[in-house]
């Protein structure tokens, strides 16, 4: 195939229903209350796991205030990319399931 | 970098809502913030002389300490051996009232007789760090303004990551752009992105350290009860990693010292203190709770050649000379503390001394225009343009938000000079210079909001400007009246870092009146659609 025939083929191609533009900005509030609660929640949950095996009977000298200063980058990092889910729903699902999800098997794992 | 529309386009929205709350509030915490590097010289340079500034001999510092305990055993709970005098604060014992609005000092006459003197402690570099903490929000309550803060922080680093998004796709081509010309709009977004890219780690970094230093307490209890379930205290109370201290080694083995009522020599913690860390030099040593069952002393210094948090400092028995903490001791940090130290001192710049002090200083006013430009951003794009019939009516929400730009930029940093300055102007003819110093700013800096609005952005930003002017160069102004002219009860502190402030002040004037002048420039020759231009017919 030479270059015009690709050319012909791209312009035959391009008044092909086109995809719906999905408007990401549609349920900005629902997406920021979702990054915002979930987030701090997974963060939470990240530095129970940082903590581990160290929740109780620690032994390691000032791990728990960098389990505490991990928390707001996680948290930022959550809120800000919860903007590329489809939805606000979908936001909510899949954050809230992480959460629920990574704290059920934090309480597993903890002594 | 290639990235899809409707993923910028959320971006932009993001990046412009969180840059429009909180870029006033994040002006004012960079600008106070910049000052606070140097609080402690802007508090020499005002704080009134003392009569009294011999220093405490430090031979005989335990002694005062326990006469002055047996006449004032109030003092007991905090007590202050200052081991290196500023102009705010001579080398001797002091405590403070409750409330803190009272200071008294302790020494030794000539005679060998205890003398306690009474005073205001000017409260300058607190003051400064409070207006930094809180950017003034929520007047009269530091805790309601820094949990304020911590929100504004959230904001501003989505508005950094957010702000770098929107950035990338352009980044290689626009990164070294800097297009002066009729496009405005084209020319402050060049500096704002320039701007941000380079200082993003350190506004990375300032942004998440402030979300840590607001919300930890909340943070910790969450933690307490879902990860700790309640044994969080077990992990607070840890000891430190031991640390022998060399005066007590000799005796090791022997019998536990017993804790005496008789205080170790301050002179004899010091030399242990040099020999297990020679680069460090001691401040002030912080005496607590002397009257109770747990009673210590910490000796804070700093070492320019270590990241300290805040500064350094060692924890030790003050009546068995035993070291209780000494993991912020130069030398003596290791595992986790190191990073705590790390994340502190990228914060507070405590490290590698007054070079790096100088480089926050610069990179916080360049911060603190990081967000002017982003509102003069907004304000560009959403200005109503000439048509052919003469200049629009300008939209409210352009009005308001300019107005507002240049009253609480300009409204801060005049009144944070003008509340310097007045700490020598009031002296003597005010019960509380401190409480002066706070009514001063928020006079000036509601005013100039309320000017603002009342002139116009245009005006007033020139007027306002040539008032940062006049009130940032009464600094200079009234250390040289306190020279020549002493009999009007002004005076100068001699010390460098009071000569300093002088100086620094000076040359921040120069800028200003700089700005002044072009800003009236712009005014007469600028675009007359702008909203910088003086008022149309």
């Amino acid at each position: 195939m030479n270059a015009t025939q690709n050319n012909e083929a791209r312009k035959t191609a391009r008044p092909a229903p086109a995809k719906p533009r999905t408007d990401l900005g549609k349920g900005w509030l629902g997406k920021t209350l979702a990054g915002t609660f979930c987030g701090l929640a997974i963060a939470l949950i990240a530095s129970g796991f940082f903590m581990l095996p160290d929740t109780k009977y620690n032994t390691v000298f000032d791990k728990y205030q960098i389990a505490m200063w991990m928390v707001p980058p996680i948290w930022l990092a959550v809120l800000s990319f919860c903007y590329l889910f489809r939805d606000a729903l979908r936001a909510w699902l899949w954050l809230g399931g992480a959460s629920v999800a990574g704290f059920a098997l934090f309480k597993v794992l903890a002594p | 970098m290639k990235i899809r529309k409707e993923v910028l386009d959320i971006y932009k929205a993001v990046h412009t809502w969180t840059g429009i709350v909180a870029g006033l509030a994040l002006f004012i915490a960079f600008y106070a913030g910049a000052l606070t590097v140097f609080k402690h010289d802007l508090a020499a340079w005002v704080a009134a002389p003392v009569q009294d500034t011999r220093p405490v001999d430090l031979h005989d510092a335990d002694r005062l300490m326990e006469e002055t305990l047996r006449a004032r055993p109030d003092a007991a709970e905090d007590l202050t051996l200052t081991l290196r005098a500023t102009d705010a604060q001579p080398a001797q014992l002091s405590w403070q009232s409750p409330d803190g609005a009272r200071q008294y000092l302790a020494n030794f006459d000539a005679s060998g007789q205890l003398v306690i003197n009474e005073r205001e402690p000017t409260a300058v570099a607190d003051l400064i760090d409070n207006l930094h903490r809180t950017a003034g929000f929520v007047p009269g309550s530091v805790e309601a303004g820094i949990l304020v803060i911590g929100f504004i922080a959230m904001m501003y680093g989505l508005a950094l990551v957010s702000g770098l998004i929107i950035l990338l796709p352009s980044l290689v081509k626009d990164l070294f752009a800097l297009r002066p010309g009729k496009n405005l709009k084209l020319m402050w977004k060049d500096a704002h992105n320039a701007l941000g890219f380079f200082s993003l780690p350190f506004h990375l970094v300032i942004a998440l350290t402030t979300v840590v230093f607001a919300f930890h307490d909340q943070i910790y209890d969450t933690q307490d009860v879902f990860i700790y379930e309640g044994a969080m205290m077990d992990q607070w109370t840890m000891p430190a990693p031991r640390v022998q201290v060399p005066s007590l080694a000799a005796k090791a083995g022997g019998p536990p010292a017993a804790q005496g009522t008789q205080l170790v020599p301050p002179a004899l913690m010091l030399a242990d203190l040099r020999e297990l860390s020679p680069g460090f030099e001691p401040h002030y040593m912080d005496y607590h709770d002397l009257d109770s069952e747990r009673p210590s002393v910490r000796i804070h210094g700093v070492d320019p050649n270590y990241m300290m948090r805040y500064d350094a400092f060692a924890i030790m028995h003050p009546y068995t000379g035993e070291m209780i903490n000494a993991s912020y001791l130069p030398g003596y940090t290791d595992g986790w503390t190191s990073w705590l130290t790390v994340f502190f001192a990228l914060h507070f710049a405590t490290f590698g001394g007054a070079a790096v002090q100088w480089i926050y200083f610069l990179l916080a006013i360049a911060g603190a225009f990081l967000f002017y430009s982003g509102n003069l951003l907004w304000i560009e794009s959403r200005r109503r343009r000439a048509q052919d019939k003469g200049l629009p009516e300008q939209k409210t929400s352009v009005r308001v938000m300019s107005a507002l730009t240049v009253g609480v930029c300009l409204g801060c940093i005049a009144g944070v000079s003008a509340s310097l300055v007045a700490g020598k102007w009031l002296h003597g003819n005010v019960a509380s210079l401190n409480t002066w110093h706070v009514i001063v700013y928020y006079a000036v800096f509601f005013l100039s909001i309320a000017w603002a609005f009342l002139r116009g952005a245009s005006r007033g930003a020139v007027e306002l400007l040539w008032l940062c002017v006049a009130a940032t160069a009464a600094i200079p102004l009234t250390s040289l009246i306190g020279w020549l002219a002493p009999a009007t009860g002004l005076w100068a502190n001699p010390s460098s870092a009071a000569r300093g402030v002088d100086v620094g002040a000076l040359a921040g004037a120069a800028c200003l009146a700089w700005m002044a002048l072009a800003t009236r420039r712009r005014q007469k020759h600028g675009q007359p659609d702008s909203v910088w231009a003086l008022a149309r017919a």
